[in-house]
């Protein structure tokens, strides 16, 4: 049997990860209930109706961002302890595919995980601190999209760098959050823009910085990926 | 003077923070090198790698 | 008749010691005192030698990190792991200081200024990297890991770098660091063997944290072939 190709063998592995998310659905519901419990505490914060009206542009972004940094790390570390759990991750390693193809498997389905993630958060924001999205739906997916992706890449990589380790899980947040530094301030930024009703045009640079990161991100987790997974 | 006070910690601060670095990292060569004696001593009477 | 590492150790070190004793003298003694901060400005003398080499730190990471990967060879292991804590180090020392001279500079402990923030974005990635190290099951493990990470890192911190500026473009900068006054001819001499001072120590303490990290390797395998043998 000829090793299947690179995308087709990043398909395939995608697919496998989302039919197991699909049957179990255990990451999409504890990353789920985490983010709503984060927004509640959140709004506990931020002092509840005070947090509305003409602060919320201020605030909202940060909240929706830090409420999905943390969530996504609930969702990154299930992914990749799933195949740590029965040494899945050395069938995998050993199967005769590039190991990038591994990486971008993941990375795809990851970002399905985390699509869906937003999709329910932020009609949930919407609600609960009174933001009006339907009418910058389209900018704000955009934005959303965009920097889902490069969180995304960064995350399983990171996340298959602590699965090997004893206790990894509690490094990866400190791993991943510093270094998506960038991402993360452009979506504050963008998302508030975004929210404001403002074009979003005025933040191509921003937009363009974080293409560009996501392509560096998945450049450069496709190099490391074959030293990450060797044992 | 306020001034020099936080002088005073600033310095201290660098300095304690280099010296212990320092010590730290000589014991642990000191106590590296002892037991690396200890074993080659032992060591050349069974298999010794060449290194 | 003493190996010629040990001997160039030696050396480094006296030569460190030296400059150092000279910046000192300089520093204390030659440096006119600045007119508006008086004495605390002094400090400047050891926070911009320690920011400067703590970013020479991370090349020399990124040099270790990306020279293991590809050759596999322990000596990068060893300058990765030297660069990675001894700049960790640094970093601390430069996170110390820098608010130490901030805060009669002007009036606040902090700032969320680019390199402020890139400081405090590489003093945590460093630490993630040393932990990383430190949970790893094998240390051949630890230094693949390590090194992935390094490279990462080194990766990141221009990055970092350049979008706290851009963001910090959007906000009216009310204080912060301004262009510094030109340096009067005693601070600059002051300022120059400082920063050699401090470049000096920074060899040694790579240096000698290398040769632990080697001595370490020796031992784990001298300890394995012993427990082989019997």
């Amino acid at each position: 049997m000829t090793p299947p190709g690179f995308a087709s063998a990043a398909l395939a592995i995608a697919r496998k990860d989302l039919r197991i998310e699909g049957r179990t659905r255990e990451t999409t519901l504890a990353s789920l209930l985490f983010a709503l419990v984060v927004l509640v505490v959140f709004a506990f914060a931020f002092g509840g109706d005070a947090a509305q009206g003409d602060r919320a542009g201020a605030i909202v972004p940060g909240v929706l961002w830090v409420t999905l940094a943390f969530s996504a790390i609930v969702g990154f570390t299930r992914s990749f302890r799933l195949e740590r759990e029965d040494d899945a991750l050395a069938a995998v390693a050993l199967a005769p595919v590039d190991r990038g193809a591994v990486f971008a498997g993941k990375a795809i389905a990851n970002f399905v995980l985390l699509a869906a993630l937003e999709i329910a958060l932020l009609p949930l924001t919407a609600v609960l601190l009174n933001v009006p999205i339907a009418p910058v739906a389209a900018p704000l997916a955009l934005v959303a999209a965009i920097h889902t992706l490069g969180l995304a890449a960064l995350g399983t990589l990171f996340g298959a760098v602590v699965a090997r380790l004893q206790r990894g899980e509690a490094l990866l947040a400190t791993l991943l959050l510093p270094a998506a530094t960038p991402l993360f301030i452009s979506a504050v930024h963008c998302t508030a823009t975004a929210i404001e009703g403002r074009p979003l045009a005025a933040d191509r640079q921003w937009l363009l910085l974080i293409a560009g990161l996501d392509v560096l991100y998945v450049l450069v987790a496709l190099l490391l990926f074959d030293a990450i997974l060797e044992d | 003077m306020k001034t020099y006070a936080f002088l005073f910690w600033g310095y201290a601060a660098v300095w304690a923070g280099l010296t212990i670095y320092l010590i730290a990292l000589g014991r642990k060569l000191a106590r590296v090198a002892r037991r690396l004696d200890a074993l080659e001593g032992r060591g050349d009477a069974g298999g010794r790698r060449a290194t | 008749m003493r190996r010629p590492y040990d001997l160039a150790l030696g050396l480094l070190t006296a030569a460190t010691a030296a400059t150092m004793a000279a910046a000192l003298w300089l520093i204390f003694v030659v440096a006119p005192e600045e007119q508006v901060m008086g004495a605390v400005q002094k400090i400047f003398y050891f926070h911009v030698p320690l920011a400067a080499i703590t970013f020479l730190s991370v090349f020399s990471l990124l040099a270790g990190a990306a020279g293991y990967l590809w050759t596999r060879r322990a000596a990068f292991d060893h300058l990765a792991v030297a660069s990675a804590e001894v700049g960790w180090l640094f970093c601390t020392l430069v996170l110390v200081t820098g608010p130490i001279w901030a805060k009669p500079a002007w009036g606040v402990w902090w700032t969320w200024e680019a390199k402020l923030t890139t400081t405090l974005v590489l003093w945590l990635l460093l630490a993630g990297i040393l932990l990383c190290r430190a949970y790893a099951s094998t240390p051949e493990q630890g230094a693949r890991i390590a090194s992935v990470l390094g490279v990462v890192a080194a990766l990141d911190v221009p990055i970092v770098y350049k979008a706290v500026d851009w963001w910090r473009g959007q906000h009216p900068i009310v204080f912060g660091p301004g262009k510094t006054d030109p340096l009067a001819p005693g601070m600059l001499a002051a300022l120059l063997v400082s920063m050699l001072a401090f470049l000096l120590l920074f060899a040694l303490l790579v240096a000698a944290r290398a040769r632990l990290a080697a001595q370490e390797d020796r031992l784990a395998a001298l300890v394995e072939a012993a427990v082989r043998s019997r």
